[in-house]
């Protein structure tokens, strides 16, 4: 059983700290979902477990060895993001089928059918410049890469960004597949909560450079409430739990909470319970200015 | 059960070593792809420049192959320099990028960088002082002599500078732009004023020149110090981007 883990991590661009002490350990044969709003430092966060983006501090470590700069290390791991149709200034002159090349060099445990397969099945014309890709195919090609590396740790940032509904439930059922038939490790950065939280074994959110939370996501849904009623009820019945994202309308008023181990809802006050879908849970973490 | 954790862990050994000299088989084949379509890419525009040169200098083609042979290293030396310069520069904005993503150590996609164009550049060399060697005249072995040792450290020292200006604008980004800029416009400057000085023949002149007044002198201190300077290009490239972060 393999493990990446960070310590410590810190990333500053000049003034500005994105990431403060981040420690983050991920186990081999499961697939993690990233969740974090614009700017919490997810992408900053894979870039640096990855060793694409150095660490202001703290370092990175695949079973006890340090991923920067480590060819065979690397050789575990992927991270596919969303190309840059630009390059510097102009226009990114590569076609799809050289990046591809590139990757199928690179990556030691490339799987050219698997590659060849997915692009005949999401119809992506290779001989086509990444400039001149839409997002939609700009998200086919992070696709590609990712499920080709074959990596043991294959990170993507917003793979489904720009994809329709059925080319998003597809790539849902290849990471299925994938996972299934190869034990590797998904971490997946995603904005779109819902759809892939039924693929999510963890969930981990990243608020203003920090983890709020790590957990199993079957267990982190069993343990949210959302308690609605009328606010004297309400504030009784959630008295000393955990409250979050309180919502008002007139007397009415509305919380979320997670209980902690060992805690319970009490059932004697006038209230409505609901479990909550794991995008309204990270609203209610998360939505708080 | 000893055995066979023996047997595993021989197993990954093994495993390992197979992958380790597959990737250096993989960056061989990939980086020979590259000096190749370089190389080629020099002899074509070489080509191209020779041929439109030829269409205007009537007085000096007469059937003569020879005359056009023996300016064609020149062609293949100047060009080759530009050719690799800009080749440089686009493979540390485009290139570079793209292979740490890949999981390629920014080391070695620097060192693949900095030695596929010391290898495209003697290749280079190698083809233009093999034409001059062929040549019948007795012109050919003073070219190979004098001007050969001579453009060696003029190409190494235009490859220099496309490595260079590529790791500033790896560094630096829009700020190495600008610089790139303003030393283009410099030498672009320099290179227009010769042309207009010295009109359409100025590469038959200036090949005469060489020929008379610099072949006999000793230019291996030239070319010396051209791989020199390249050297150090290399290894400030290898520290200027250690920790360069990437965006593809």
């Amino acid at each position: 059983m393999s493990e990446l883990a960070a310590k410590g991590i810190v990333k500053t661009y000049g003034t500005n700290e994105v990431l403060h002490q981040v420690d983050l350990a991920l186990e081999s044969g499961k697939i993690y979902g990233l969740i974090g709003r614009n700017g919490a430092g997810k992408t900053t966060l894979l870039s640096i477990l990855t060793a694409q983006n150095p660490a202001t501090q703290g370092s990175v470590t695949y079973n006890g060895e340090t991923v920067w700069e480590n060819p065979s290390v690397l050789s575990h791991l992927c991270f596919s993001r969303e190309l840059n149709p630009m390059t510097g200034n102009n226009a990114n002159p590569m076609k799809v089928k050289e990046y591809l090349k590139i990757a199928e060099t690179f990556f030691p445990y490339w799987d050219k059918e698997m590659a060849k397969r997915l692009v005949g099945e999401f119809h992506l014309d290779v001989k086509k410049r990444i400039s001149k890709l839409s997002k939609g195919m700009l998200s086919m090609v992070t696709i590609i890469v990712a499920l080709a590396s074959k990596a043991e740790f294959t990170f993507l940032d917003e793979p489904v960004a720009g994809l329709d509904v059925v080319a998003r439930e597809r790539f849902y059922e290849l990471l299925v597949e994938e996972l299934s038939e190869t034990g590797r490790t998904f971490v997946v950065s995603t904005h779109i909560i819902e759809e892939a939280a039924d693929v999510f074994e963890e969930v981990i959110m990243v608020d203003q450079g920090r983890i709020l939370l790590k957990e199993n996501t079957q267990e982190l849904l069993e343990r949210s409430y959302h308690v609605s009623g009328h606010e004297d009820e309400v504030e009784r019945a959630t008295a000393g739990l955990e409250r979050h994202h309180e919502e008002r309308l007139g007397r009415s008023r509305g919380v979320t909470v997670l209980l902690e181990k060992g805690q319970k809802l009490p059932e004697q006050y006038d209230v409505s319970i609901q479990k909550p879908s794991l995008q309204k849970i990270f609203v209610a973490l998360c939505g708080e200015e | 059960m000893r055995e066979e954790w023996k047997m595993q862990e021989e197993q990954t050994g093994q495993m390992a070593f197979a992958v380790r000299k597959s990737r250096l088989r993989r960056s061989l084949c990939y980086w020979g792809r590259e000096v190749l379509v370089w190389v080629a890419s020099c002899i074509a525009v070489s080509v191209f420049m020779g041929m439109l040169q030829l269409l205007g200098i009537n007085t000096y083609v007469q059937g003569d192959g020879v005359t056009y042979l023996a300016l064609f290293p020149m062609y293949l030396l100047i060009m080759g320099t530009l050719v690799l310069l800009i080749f440089g520069i686009t493979m540390f904005q485009a290139t570079f990028p793209v292979l740490v993503s890949v999981n390629v150590t920014r080391r070695g996609a620097v060192c693949g960088i900095v030695l596929s164009q010391g290898a495209a550049s003697a290749l280079i060399l190698l083809l233009a002082g093999g034409i001059w060697m062929i040549l019948p005249e007795s012109a050919g072995d003073d070219a190979v002599r004098g001007l050969l040792p001579f453009f060696t450290g003029i190409l190494f020292v235009g490859v220099t500078f496309g490595i260079l200006f590529g790791v500033v604008m790896v560094r630096w980004g829009k700020l190495g732009v600008i610089i790139m800029m303003i030393a283009f416009g410099v030498l672009g400057g320099f290179a227009g004023a010769g042309f207009a000085m010295f009109g359409k023949d100025s590469l038959i002149h200036m090949q005469e020149f060489l020929i008379k007044n610099v072949a006999e002198k000793n230019f291996w201190p030239v070319a010396a110090a051209g791989v020199c300077v390249y050297a150090a290009a290399g290894v400030f490239a290898v520290f200027a981007t250690a920790k360069t972060e990437v965006k593809v």
